[in-house]
């Protein structure tokens, strides 16, 4: 009888791990695309989801406006967190709309070089002042990438973006690939520029300064009035729509847990998508 | 003695035609950039220029949004012409800030598929009633063109974008090329969109609209101002011009009464 017994539980066993693996790739990889300045924060989280479940995730990394624009030509993941604006993306329908899922934002911030004078900006009266009485201010082209979203809106919503585009300092992002330092002066970082203490003042997302923090002082978030938070919003695929693990995977990116990550990644609470 | 006098003049006059033609020729030609959607009427001023002075216009077609890309990556021409939003062209220091010469204005405007009843469109509160209404709308995305800009900014100042959204079409412009239409459905034209019934209302510049296709659609008008700003198109010169006066004789003549109602003929409107 035991003789019988020990083969019987051995293959049981062996079907087992082997059984439930197979299925476990096969059926258990789930692709993600991400923006590639939340990074360290996703691979963290895509760590503990993965350590949690034993399932892969693959995870693309492209820059932020490219999420969207992916998205929108036809090429989602499972998963994918974009950042808004997304009209084309939404309407492309290779994305399940009813799954969207607020999982972070970007925050605007306004930084000054080391040692120099932090400025009011509790009101959006005192940070239009803040600018005007700036010498140089720096921040990214809203034409190539995300971070410089916030400040744009800052600027229009203050009324003074041609007012202060004398004295600004633009930076490409990923539109200065190639391009050599002698051909445009918006090829030099922004990060740079207040490091090095060349601008007064630089509009920027949290999560792109808070790697370095030490190297410049963040005087503070930007009052919403001014510069609503970005949302970034993760949504299945329409092919991946019934898929269990993406929408697990999708509801864990908005998890308490995640929550703790996105946040010491300098990433802001999820805003309400859709807004209206 | 007449002999000598005649081969001696006529030597002093090839040297000069000579001479003339080929400076001329050396410091006339200036290059422009301008935007593809506005390629017919830009070809309309730039000939009346040719024809008026000694200059040669060389001119380079980007999408709208491309030019104001290339001049921020240290590609702008003699002159070129951007639409704004354009912060990263005025700050890189490749163009002459001080010489924006508004010469234009993107206009949006709704259409209806022909034959279709117009909605009223003349206030706000119209424009949104009309929206809303719609099975579906269509536009472009602001991301990739230009012609977008118009239309987000009405929806956002309307209060209605992602609502909008759960039912509407919109088109990814000149970031579509090389995409099936099977891959994605922002690759579909949106006057066909509109002719095929997909979409009720259409959101696109009103000089697009004029030259496309307009057997498949009737114009309703411009949306409000309001609501949608007209996005200004602006003419700068190159802090690397070679010939600094021909490209500044140019420019002007992109802004002269002459070219403002070549413009306004092709959908832009005036200056702002």
């Amino acid at each position: 009888m035991k003789h019988t017994t020990y083969p019987f539980l051995a293959i049981l066993v062996v079907a087992l791990v082997f059984g439930s693996g197979i299925p476990a790739r096969a059926q258990g990889e789930i692709t993600l695309m991400a923006a590639g300045p939340t990074r360290r924060p996703t691979e963290r989280i895509v760590a503990n989801f993965q350590a949690k479940t034993g399932l892969t995730v693959n995870v693309t990394f492209v820059n932020g406006v490219a999420t969207r624009q992916m998205v929108a030509r036809g090429q989602p993941q499972d998963v994918s967190l974009i950042i808004a604006p997304f009209p084309a993306a939404v309407a492309s329908r290779t994305i399940d709309v009813s799954s969207a899922t607020p999982v972070a934002s970007l925050v605007w911030v306004l930084a000054v070089p080391t040692g120099a004078l932090a400025p009011d900006i509790s009101t959006p009266d005192a940070v239009r002042k803040a600018l005007l009485a700036a010498k140089s201010i720096g921040y990214e082209d809203p034409d190539f990438t995300v971070a410089g979203q916030g400040p744009w809106e800052a600027l229009t919503t203050l009324g003074i973006a041609d007012q202060v585009a004398a004295k600004s300092k633009i930076e490409l992002g990923p539109g200065s690939q190639g391009i050599d330092l002698s051909a445009t002066d918006a090829v030099v970082k922004t990060i740079t520029r207040l490091e090095d203490g060349n601008i007064d003042i630089a509009l920027h997302d949290l999560n792109d300064l808070i790697a370095n923090q030490d190297n410049y002082q963040i005087v503070g978030v930007l009052p919403r009035e001014i510069a609503t938070p970005t949302p970034i919003v993760g949504f299945l695929s329409t092919r991946a729509k019934d898929n269990a693990d993406a929408k697990a995977l999708l509801q864990y990116l908005a998890s308490p847990e995640a929550q703790v990550i996105w946040k010491e990644g300098g990433l802001g609470a999820p805003e309400k998508w859709p807004m209206n | 003695m007449t002999l000598r006098k005649a081969l001696c003049s006529a030597m002093c006059v090839a040297a000069f035609v000579l001479g003339s033609g080929i400076g001329a020729h050396a410091q006339s030609e200036i290059t422009l950039l301008a935007q593809g959607p506005m390629r017919r009427p830009t070809q309309q001023i730039v000939a009346n220029f040719e024809a008026q002075t000694r200059y040669k216009v060389r001119v380079t077609y980007g999408n709208g949004v491309g030019t104001r890309r290339m001049v921020a990556q240290g590609q702008a021409r003699d002159v070129s012409i951007i639409t704004a939003p354009f912060p990263g062209a005025m700050a890189s220091e490749t163009i002459i800030p001080s010489s924006a010469t508004p010469i234009a204005t993107l206009l949006t405007a709704l259409a209806v598929r022909k034959g279709a009843p117009q909605p009223d469109i003349s206030t706000p509160a119209a424009v949104r009633s009309a929206l809303l209404a719609a099975k579906a709308i269509g536009f472009e995305d602001s991301d990739f063109a230009s012609s977008g800009q118009g239309a987000w900014q009405a929806l956002n100042k309307l209060g209605i974008a992602d609502q909008i959204l759960k039912t509407a079409y919109v088109n990814c412009g000149p970031g579509c090329a090389g995409i099936s239409p099977t891959a994605t459905a922002a690759v579909k034209d949106l006057h066909d969109r509109l002719a095929d019934g997909d979409i009720d209302l259409e959101l696109n510049m009103l000089s697009d609209l004029i030259v496309q296709a307009p057997d498949k659609y009737d114009i309703v008008g411009v949306l409000p101002r309001e609501i949608c700003i007209p996005d200004p198109v602006v003419a700068v010169l190159s802090t690397h011009a070679r010939d600094h006066a021909g490209a500044k004789a140019l420019l002007e003549y992109l802004a002269s009464p002459e070219a403002l109602a070549i413009w306004k003929e092709a959908g832009y409107g005036p200056p702002e």
